[in-house]
């Protein structure tokens, strides 16, 4: 069977979880403790496609969030085949980055296939994103789906579905 | 080994250290050229010509070869960071790593320390909105509860009020009764049953209307001149038949040291006498009950004694709570009113109120008004009318207009005043009786406040306004302070609460009648 490698990024405001997603998907672990990403980190993956059995190798590109995602950051974005958007949900102005980093990312790289996370489920009581929110996302098209890297929910079918979408 | 004269340039032109740097010279499929610089340490192995150097350097996959590109603080693996710059020089195309690990290390702590205090900040935030919105709420409940509070104060002062109006028919037929000789004994107990329980019934809607009001906060207090020895007397008047009746002393004591005439609020300071008074001797069933009155230091102390069952110790701090009743009084019952409204008065007045009581032995309860002498004399008319009727004989039937709405009140106050001598004429609402007023020019008239079309203070000043001169006596089932004063200001000469005896009647009607005489 073939095997593929494809660039993805990840990206978010800071402290959404994006380099906790990471670590859950590359290494299956988990840490408490807040450590800010500067600059970027390579990881990389791989994922057998049960339907084809082929393998997709992801480099992934853990981008630091800032609140003013900078021109030069995004230019990361530059030979990506998809990207992960993550949210903390109990953050609400974390959603309003999320849509914004998604709309710059349309203009400059046209439709890249990505994934829409709203993390920390873990902290569900403390959500500021409500029911309604992740309504109005999924009608805007952004196919939320809700994950923990602290608890590994949902993080494993994030990641596959986004493989999915770069290999179509 | 050096760096090949192509990176040295650019570090040169970027401003960039030599130091340590690592560079790849790559052909346009990434294939590793030739490398500068302790390659080893990108991926830990040492490469060979020719071999992907996307495998060396995951960061080059999706990378176009032919746009430079520069990636700060590239985490290229767990142990290292680089600046890494991916450039061309002629066909040549170099990938130039720049250790960053010094520069990471102080940079990662200013931003660990910025993104901590905006995560601190937004947690702040949202506290405060959490706590915004929690007053907030509160705020809401708190006024939705005072408003429900307030209807239902509302609703009970106006149920009490209306209790008046029949109970002053179902009294007043009921001492009718009780008058009229010739009954058989059988009517008379059955008669005295009913007025007791009549009586009862009134003194429960008293307190349930006053605790409305206290809860409202819309009890007024009128502070003016007063004759303590007046009020005393009126109590014992009142409340020595019932001690009576129960074969136990009653006694009433004025101190000389009281002075003649003191200020505080009459018709509070008859409710409390008589609430505590009444208490004792409804709870005595042997001895006696006393009240002492003395004054010292612009203040009335009143004491009231009992040799009553007493109350135990652990109700006597709960027995000023309104709805508490002592258990076990021989099933003497109340609304469990009474205590709280006097103490609540008693607090209104800038006073205190002060328990004593001893199981099987009594209770005594102290009392300490503000009440300071006044130099000025007391007007013989007050809320509860002049008692003593003016002997003097009438040389012809006065007529009186009872303007009434109520068709049961209106028998009974004309079957009062007809015991009295008077002429009648009725008017059922305020119109007919200005009406009737300025074309009969009746004596006196007998105006009840609550009436259809024309309310009865606005009839009294209507008919002022157009120049009756006769005595109006306002009729109301309200103890309301401003109603009362509004009775004064729009033309009334008197004010009778409901229920009202036939006595108190005729002796107001009578006394009015003099006065104009």
């Amino acid at each position: 069977m073939g095997s593929t490698t494809k660039k993805v990024c990840i990206i978010g405001d800071f402290a959404v979880g994006k380099t906790s997603t990471v670590a859950r998907c590359v290494h299956n672990v988990f840490s408490e403790k807040y450590l800010t990403t500067v600059g970027v980190k390579i990881d990389t993956t791989q994922i057998t496609m049960e339907e084809s059995g082929e393998t997709l190798k992801m480099v992934i590109w853990d981008i630091a969030g800032t609140d003013r995602f900078s021109a030069v950051e995004f230019s990361y974005l530059r030979g990506a085949s998809g990207y992960i958007l993550v949210v903390d949900g109990t953050r609400m102005h974390t959603l309003e980055v999320a849509r914004r980093l998604c709309e710059e990312a349309g203009e400059r790289y046209g439709n890249l296939p990505y994934v829409t996370l709203i993390n920390k489920s873990d902290l569900r009581d403390s959500w500021e994103v409500s029911d309604a929110d992740l309504g109005k996302l999924e009608e805007d098209g952004y196919n939320p789906i809700i994950t923990s890297a602290k608890t590994g929910e949902n993080v494993s079918e994030a990641l596959l579905r986004l493989a999915h979408l770069v290999m179509e | 080994m050096s760096l090949p004269l192509a990176a040295s340039r650019y570090l040169y032109a970027t401003d960039n250290a030599v130091r340590d740097a690592i560079c790849l010279s790559i052909d346009a499929n990434f294939r590793l050229v030739q490398w500068w610089g302790n390659v080893s340490v990108l991926s830990g192995v040492t490469p060979s010509v020719g071999e992907d150097a996307r495998d060396i350097l995951p960061l080059l996959y999706g990378m176009d070869l032919a746009e430079p590109a520069t990636i700060r603080f590239a985490n290229v693996n767990d142990a290292h960071v680089f600046h890494v710059h991916l450039f061309r020089d002629g066909d040549e195309n170099y990938v130039l790593c720049i250790p960053a690990d010094d520069e990471k290390a102080r940079t990662t702590e200013l931003q660990q320390v910025a993104n901590e205090v905006r995560l601190l900040n937004a947690q702040q935030q949202r506290l405060v909105q959490e706590l915004e919105e929690a007053r907030s709420e509160l705020e809401t409940k708190r006024a939705d509860a005072q408003r429900a509070s307030m209807v239902k104060s509302r609703f009970i002062a106006s149920i009490s009020h209306e209790f008046r109006t029949p109970l002053t028919s179902v009294i007043g037929y009921t001492e009718l009764l009780l008058n009229e000789s010739g009954q058989n004994s059988d009517v008379l107990a059955h008669a005295k049953a009913i007025s007791r329980s009549a009586r009862h019934l009134l003194s429960m809607v008293d307190n349930i209307l006053d605790q409305a009001r206290i809860e409202e906060g819309n009890i007024a207090i009128r502070i003016a001149p007063l004759n303590v020895r007046q009020v005393t007397d009126d109590i014992t008047t009142m409340l020595a038949p019932l001690a009576a009746e129960k074969f136990i002393g009653f006694g009433a004591f004025v101190d000389a040291k009281v002075p003649r005439v003191i200020s505080t609020d009459e018709v509070r300071l008859r409710q409390i006498l008589v609430n505590l008074v009444g208490n004792a001797i409804k709870f005595t069933d042997a001895g006696e009950v006393n009240l002492e009155i003395t004054w010292a230091q612009d203040k009335l102390i009143v004491v009231i004694s009992d040799t009553g069952p007493g109350i135990p110790e652990d109700q006597q701090l709960l027995i000023f709570d309104a709805f508490h009743r002592v258990n076990d009084l021989d099933g003497k019952r109340g609304t469990g009113l009474g205590l709280n409204i006097t103490a609540r008065l008693v607090e209104l007045l800038g006073g205190s109120i002060e328990l004593e009581s001893q199981p099987g032995v009594g209770s005594r309860f102290e009392l300490v008004l503000k009440a300071p002498e006044s130099q000025a004399a007391v007007a013989a008319d007050n809320i509860y009318g002049e008692r003593k009727v003016m002997g003097k004989s009438r040389k012809h039937a006065q007529r009186i207009l009872i303007a009434e709405d109520d068709p049961d009140l209106t028998e009974l106050l004309g079957l009062f005043l007809t015991r009295g001598g008077y002429e009648l004429m009725m008017a059922e609402d305020g119109e007919q009786a200005v009406k009737t007023a300025l074309k009969e020019q009746p004596d006196l008239v007998l105006m009840d406040v609550n009436m259809p079309q024309m309310d009865g203070l606005s009839a009294a000043r209507e008919l002022r306004k157009k120049g009756f001169s006769q005595p109006i006596l306002a009729l109301t089932a309200s103890l309301s302070v401003n109603d009362r004063d509004q009775a004064f200001t729009w033309g009334c000469d008197g004010y009778l609460v409901k229920p009202i005896s036939m006595a108190e009647l005729l002796s107001s009607v009578e006394r009015h009648l003099h006065e104009r005489g």
